[in-house]
């Protein structure tokens, strides 16, 4: 089953065969992480939503129908991060607890050494900038897929991501030390 | 490209994915533009940072959890049927429904398997068409007038894992009577590949005794050593009495001799 693509797995997963999950599991959940970490630097709440893609690739199977499977696993983890967002956003109003969405406040940050001075200004963008360029620099996902995974097309996506690197530089060298 | 259009493809040009001419058009600009080298140093050095980001890496935690998951999710995959306990009052209907779908499955499956019946039939008599028109194909080829198309013809039997006598037979008589030496030497080494065959073997035999080309003589003789064939011996000694074989010939001969014994 090693050998198969992406696409042959999930197409036995949507026949019944759950084992081919595992395969799956392998060779995204570290992709899966990193998007989610990147948004909310929060190992047991990343590691959450992670979990959760899974759970709503196998509830989800029949309606796979072929198509890029990166596509299509990167956009039920969008809407799960979207929903856990709105959650996080409903319980905020009534308890006003610490920001879990990634906005870390500055203390927070200075006390974390590991996270680097490209993560801070990275918490400076709104979500839909910061999903955007953390798709395509950290995950390694092409303009074209992401453009199917967020509903655009490909010119768009590319250059609302380079307005974003530039953006991003300004930033980046003003807070400089 | 001014300015602002050089900032807006500095991602491309780091990324390495303009086309050369944009490419050498921006390393001109940048060369003479202190204020846009400076922006594409910043950009590189960005995106640099991007790709030195490390990786995070989940804990334990996440595969001993989908582990879990998975193993529940598969408990619960067969039992989809017992999702609906059968009621006493309703569990004729439930049987009645259990009926109807496994008539239902059982047309299904059926239809499915006749409908594969029928489509390997059709495959296979499709395929013993396809390779009649090839071999029909091949044999007008072998009497074409250009020896190159003779020449293809031969070849293409080489891709044929059980051609039929008539094709064998042409083949032999290509060996045997072309005009050019060529196609003669072409369809021996054809000919070498379906040497299970009885014609084919009497037929090379043959060839050693009527052939006076002594390249498509010693193509022969290798073949026939290969297959170790005893009854090459008497020709192949008379070969060696000819005055006008050539040295290299005969001693292909003298080889193949001392191979066969």
């Amino acid at each position: 089953m090693k050998q198969l693509s992406d696409e042959e797995l999930m197409q036995t997963v949507s026949e019944g065969n759950l084992d081919a999950m595992t395969y799956i599991f392998e060779r995204y959940n570290v992709r899966l992480y990193n998007f989610y970490y990147q948004m909310v630097k929060d190992v047991a709440i990343c590691e959450d939503l992670t979990q959760n893609v899974f759970l709503k690739v196998i509830k989800y199977k029949h309606s796979y129908k072929g198509g890029k499977f990166a596509s299509w696993i990167f956009k039920i983890a969008r809407n799960l991060f979207y929903d856990h967002y709105q959650e996080q956003k409903k319980t905020q109003a009534f308890e006003d607890i610490d920001d879990v969405t990634g906005e870390l406040d500055e203390e927070t940050i200075e006390k974390e050494e590991e996270v680097s001075h490209l993560m801070r200004v990275l918490n400076n963008l709104n979500e839909k900038d910061k999903e955007l360029i953390v798709m395509n620099r950290i995950n390694g996902i092409k303009y074209e897929q992401i453009a199917e995974i967020v509903g655009s097309n490909t010119t768009a996506v590319k250059t609302k991501i380079h307005r974003i690197v530039q953006k991003l530089r300004t930033n980046y060298f003003e807070t400089l030390a | 490209m001014n300015c602002t259009d050089i900032e807006n493809k500095l991602v491309d040009y780091i990324d390495g994915v303009l086309s050369e001419n944009e490419t050498k058009t921006i390393n001109k600009h940048i060369e003479s533009c202190s204020s846009c080298k400076n922006v594409f140093n910043e950009t590189n050095e960005l995106i640099n940072a991007f790709t030195n980001e490390t990786v995070a890496q989940p804990t334990s935690n996440l595969k001993t959890s989908f582990e879990e998951m998975l193993a529940q999710e598969k408990k619960k995959q067969p039992k989809v049927i017992a999702l609906q306990p059968a009621k006493r009052n309703s569990y004729k209907s439930v049987l009645q429904i259990a009926a109807s779908v496994a008539i239902l499955f059982t047309g299904y499956l059926l239809g499915g398997y006749q409908e594969s019946q029928n489509s390997q039939k059709e495959i296979a008599t499709y395929q013993t068409e396809q390779k009649q028109l090839k071999e029909n194909m091949l044999l007008a080829m072998i009497d074409n007038s250009s020896p190159s198309t003779r020449i293809k013809a031969v070849n293409y039997t080489e891709e044929l894992t059980t051609p039929d006598t008539k094709i064998l037979e042409a083949l032999i008589d290509r060996m045997h009577n072309d005009s050019n030496s060529n196609v003669r030497l072409s369809a021996a080494e054809a000919l070498s590949k379906f040497t299970d065959s009885e014609l084919v073997k009497t037929s090379l035999i043959q060839t050693l005794t009527t052939e006076k080309n002594p390249s498509i003589q010693v193509e022969v003789i290798q073949i026939l050593v290969q297959i170790q064939e005893k009854r090459a011996l008497d020709p192949m000694k008379k070969i060696l009495e000819q005055p006008e074989a050539p040295d290299y010939l005969k001693t292909q001969v003298n080889i193949g001799i001392a191979q066969l014994i």
